[in-house]
């Protein structure tokens, strides 16, 4: 059976993403809800409505809504509550200012991928997958894993089953591990889980033998507080760390699914 | 303002310890401080003393020429031309500047002056040029006139007189091996073969040329000992005979000619050749002789403050004229033997045009997939901090396109970047004419009925409603193409044909490997390679235009060509249509559709261009580039099909269309995908705009490497951040460090016009 994952985006030539130039696989579903998080949208694994609203030229097609989730009155109003994602308002969008936050990648699209990549950047760079977390999606990751030739990398914020984890990051060349709180009441406030499972999976991801950086989003009096930062720096060791300084753009993007930014 | 950033690039240096512990003494010493003080005594001497003294020896050379022409009727232009080399000889006023090193100013040249006769004011080395001028004209007064009358608003530009006396190379091999000595050599044994006439006349000005370069030297050392400097003044008496052994000695050679050869000939020297390749080996021996880094890198600080200062910082660039300069150097790439040319005078020259943040001399960087890393991050360090000083050209494409061109695979390897991106082999030939032709000329007389005098005499009419089909457009377009390229190229071989009558250029030729053996000068082919070239300019608009009309009037019927040409030529008045065409498929959106579009076009000029005739043989070679015409030639021309307005600023090259204000760089990349630059041995500029803010050295080392693969060829690369232009607009004091590349040159961002500004920054931009 072909095997597809549920993604919320595709970026080429990404730089940011792990060695060389890249293609990045934004999949979606995310086990933690980070207060800071910057892919909202690719939190749920169900399709969400999105909006630009800068896009929006007030043309009212969207009303084909068969729901009624778009109201002019005469300011554009959403009412998701009523959304049943069937796309048809999407569709008849002429600005592509609505959208739907998750899409399919069929085994077949993930092959153009491949292709693309390996022609335009060659040896150069790579496929990662990022999200969400990747590994919400993992039997069908180690599927398209097994016939990946490329570099492979994978950003993941360390939360998932050990056995899948080790699994998963066998077939990998290579690992971005998200290290967020090293205070585990901390982590389960500000991210809705404990830490104990990533902390874990980071012990076989340093018995894996697999190249990897550990990696901490600098979140304004959470993440990057001294005391903080100063535990991280002992369960960090001697490893590859990068500190990622916050992203302003994030309240944006939550206008767009319509959701409360909590910081 | 001189700053230092420790780097991965200076890290990975072979000496990195080494270079890193000079950026500190060079602040720890105070070195800024003489190198500010240079550039003052620089300034004050290029800008308010030098255009007396050139004038004064114009005014003497003139006055000593006509004298002597008046004497000699009788003699042809190598006389005239050995007797204008004396001239200028015994009338130059030589001076040695203080704290700079090097005897190079002769007086006769403005300071940013290339050599051609005409920069900025009229030089004694013109006398003869404009005695002799009129033979261009004289063969068919009518077209040249013509041409001239309408330069801008026809299909090319620099009409007349068909021969580029600008964007020479200085063939620098025979300077660095045998010396002068050697070229008086091989101008005995030419001139003991001479057969007839012509031959003993150009060997004859040849000597004359030669030897006037010494007498220069010879002033220039007399000038050296009256400052109290005896060793300059030895080392410029010695190089007067011999080839240099020592890095200064190899820095004051390349400084001495570029000055004397252009103070003598009237022409434009762009480029200096390779630095990396002519001074490694004596970089070596100094290294092997005990000279320290430290002393050889500041050497090459001040040889680059004599060429950087010529840029008249004082005041906003006004593109078009004097002040954007033709000084350019290339580094890198790979010797004739293929092997990669990355050695400490790579470093050296990169680090000092860094620390000093030099603009000039330009520097052309060669690279390609296989470039060392270290090179790789090394030219990318000024990148990352928004200083674009440098055209990066990849050998991948470019040698074998000089190869297909009809170049051996052994000097196709040595060529350098000339003015702005010519590819040149100077020590074999030479730039001989290169002019742009404008694509969307043809397409606007099809459309806008701008047809005018020139067409009606010259070309043949096209009725564009004739056009039943989408192919029939497409040959009535590529027909009037074809038909004008076979007029230009006949109307350089004319201007060819008389170039040697008018300026031929002895000294120079007496240089060049092949002109001494075959006793012809350079002008009248004494060359192994010829460059003619025509470079196209507007092809994103083009390409698009052309598909709007074959979607929107054929394929979709969206509405008639008639309806098309109305809208082109009323500047479209209906905007939901020009929004269908502005959302069609365009060039450089990744679509398989466009990519096959692109590259059969592209095919279908190197085809034009192939079989075109040439006045010294060889292959005339196509090329896509455009300059600062995209902003005044833009101003005149009408709205086009793909949905741009009359009148705004055009792509550059082969970049895409600037309606696309964002450009993935996959999709840029594949929109290239069926277009091979191999066949533009003329040479094809992509502009690509980059977020610094997203880059380090290493990842710009990838992205080379991923540019070198995709087959791009000429790279004019610009990492910035949109938000420092637009303060640095607001605030310029305080964003001088800025230096953006512009179309063949880079310039500090605040000083360029507002206009310029604008374009600058609403150009594409590639999203990482």
């Amino acid at each position: 059976m072909p095997m597809e994952l549920l993604i919320s985006n595709i970026q080429t030539a990404t730089l940011h993403d792990g060695p060389g130039v890249r293609t990045t696989i934004f999949l979606a579903g995310c086990p933690l809800r980070c207060r800071w998080c910057h892919n909202p949208e690719t939190q749920s694994i169900h399709p969400i409505l999105t909006f630009d609203a800068p896009q929006c030229t007030a043309c009212q097609r969207c009303t084909v809504c068969p729901t009624g989730v778009h109201v002019f009155d005469p300011d554009h109003h959403i009412h998701r509550d009523r959304c049943t994602q069937c796309g048809r308002c999407v569709t008849a969008c002429p600005t592509q200012a609505l959208g739907l936050s998750v899409r399919t990648l069929t085994e077949e699209a993930y092959g153009q991928l491949l292709q693309r990549q390996e022609r335009l950047a060659g040896g150069h760079g790579g496929i990662t997958f990022s999200g969400g977390e990747p590994l919400m999606q993992g039997e069908a990751l180690l599927s398209l894993l097994e016939n990946t030739h490329l570099h492979t990398a994978m950003e993941t914020c360390g939360y998932a089953d050990p056995t899948l984890f080790r699994s998963v990051v066998a077939a990998l060349d290579y690992v971005m591990f998200d290290l967020k709180l090293a205070d585990d009441q901390a982590h389960r406030q500000y991210t809705g889980v404990s830490n104990r499972l990533i902390l874990e999976n980071l012990t076989q991801l340093r018995q894996s033998g697999k190249p990897f950086v550990l990696r901490t989003p600098l979140i304004p009096g959470i993440t990057d507080t001294p005391q903080n930062l100063q535990a991280l720096a002992a369960i960090v060791g001697d490893d590859p760390w990068e500190k990622l300084p916050y992203n302003p753009l994030t309240p944006t993007k939550y206008d767009r699914i319509g959701k409360p930014y909590s910081l | 303002m001189f700053r230092f950033v420790q780097t991965e690039a200076s890290r990975v240096l072979p000496a990195g310890a080494k270079a890193a512990m000079l950026m500190i003494d060079y602040q720890e010493r105070g070195l800024f401080m003489i190198y500010d003080k240079i550039r003052n005594t620089l300034n004050h001497y290029y800008f308010d003393k030098l255009p007396t003294v050139v004038e004064d020896i114009r005014a003497a050379v003139f006055d000593t020429m006509d004298r002597y022409a008046e004497a000699h009727p009788e003699a042809d232009s190598y006389t005239l031309k050995a007797q204008l080399y004396r001239v200028i000889a015994d009338t130059m006023q030589p001076t040695i500047l203080e704290d700079i090193p090097f005897a190079y100013e002769t007086g006769c040249l403005l300071a940013y002056s290339d050599g051609w006769f005409n920069r900025g004011a009229v030089h004694a080395n013109g006398w003869l040029y404009l005695r002799n001028e009129h033979l261009f004209r004289d063969r068919d007064p009518a077209v040249f006139d013509l041409h001239r009358t309408h330069t801008y608003s026809l299909l090319y530009t620099q009409c007349g007189p068909f021969v580029d006396m600008m964007h020479l190379g200085i063939p620098m091999k025979k300077l660095f091996t045998v010396g002068l000595r050697g070229v008086l050599a091989d101008i005995d044994d030419a001139a003991a073969r001479c057969t007839t006439q012509e031959e003993r006349s150009f060997v004859s000005s040849a000597r004359a040329g030669i030897t006037a370069l010494q007498t220069i030297a010879g002033k220039l050392a007399d000038a050296a000992d009256q400052e109290r400097q005896p060793e300059l003044a030895a080392m410029v008496r010695k190089l007067a005979w011999e080839p240099p052994c020592t890095m200064h000695e190899g820095l004051q050679m390349m400084a001495f000619i570029r000055k004397a050869l252009g103070a003598l000939e009237g022409m434009g020297f762009s480029s200096f050749g390779r630095p990396d390749v002519l001074l490694a080996p004596l970089y070596e021996q100094d290294i092997a002789n005990g000279v320290s880094e430290e002393s050889l890198l500041d050497l090459v600080s001040r040889f680059l403050l004599i060429w950087d200062c010529t840029l008249d910082r004082r005041q906003k660039l006004l593109i078009g004229n004097e002040y954007e300069l033709e000084n350019t150097l290339t580094l890198g790439g790979c010797d004739e033997n293929g092997n990669a040319v990355y050695n400490g005078v790579t470093r050296l020259f990169i680090t000092a045009r860094d620390r000093l943040s030099a603009v000039y001399p330009k520097m052309m960087l060669r690279y390609s997939a296989q470039s060392p890393q270290a090179y790789l991050e090394l030219i990318s360090q000024s990148l990352v901090n928004g200083q674009n000083y440098s055209l990066f050209e990849n050998d991948d494409v470019t040698i074998p396109a000089l190869i297909k061109a009809g170049v051996e695979e052994k000097d196709a390897r040595h060529y350098v970047v000339g003015g702005c991106w010519d590819a040149l082999l100077p020590d074999y030939g030479n730039k001989f004419s290169g002019e742009y032709f404008c694509l969307f000329r043809p397409l606007e007389w099809m459309l806008h009925n701008r047809v005018g005098t020139f067409l009606e005499n010259y070309l043949t009419p096209v009725n564009a409603l004739e056009a039943t089909t989408f192919e029939e457009f497409y040959s009535a377009f590529v027909g009037i193409i074809a038909e004008a390229l076979k007029m230009k190229a006949d109307l350089m071989i004319q201007g060819s044909q008389v170039w040697a009558q008018v300026n031929p250029t002895c000294a120079l030729s007496a240089l060049l490997q092949p002109s001494l053996p075959m006793r012809k000068d350079m002008t009248a082919g004494g060359i192994r390679y010829a460059r003619e070239s025509v470079y196209f300019t507007g092809f994103a608009e083009v390409v698009d235009s052309l598909y709007a009309i074959k979607r929107l009037c054929f394929d979709d019927k969206v509405c008639s060509l008639e309806e098309i040409i109305r809208q082109c030529r009323e500047d479209w008045p209906d905007e939901a249509l020009r929004q269908q065409a502005v959302a069609l498929p365009s060039y450089g959106d990744g679509s398989e559709e466009m990519a096959r579009f692109a590259g059969r076009f592209h095919d279908d000029l190197c085809a034009l261009v192939r079989p075109l005739p040439t006045a010294y043989g060889g292959q005339f070679r196509a090329g896509y580039n455009m300059y600062t015409e995209i902003i005044w030639i833009g101003r005149d021309t009408g709205a086009l099909p793909s949905g741009r307005h009359a009148g705004e600023p055009l792509s550059q090259g082969i970049s895409p269309s600037r309606l696309q204000k964002e450009c993935g760089l996959y999709d840029l990349l594949d929109g290239l995908r069926y277009i091979d630059f191999t066949q533009t041995a003329g040479n094809a500029s992509m502009t690509v705009q980059l977020p610094a803010a997203k880059l380090d050295t290493e990842k710009m080392a990838a992205l080379f490497r991923v540019f070198a693969q995709n087959g791009l060829q000429a790279l004019q690369l610009n990492c910035i951040n949109r938000e420092d232009l637009l303060a640095a607009q607001k605030d310029p004091d305080h964003y001088g460090h800025i230096i953006v590349r512009i179309c063949g040159f880079s310039i500090p961002f605040v000083l360029l016009t507002p206009e310029y500004q604008n374009e600058f920054i609403t150009r594409n931009l590639s999203h990482l």
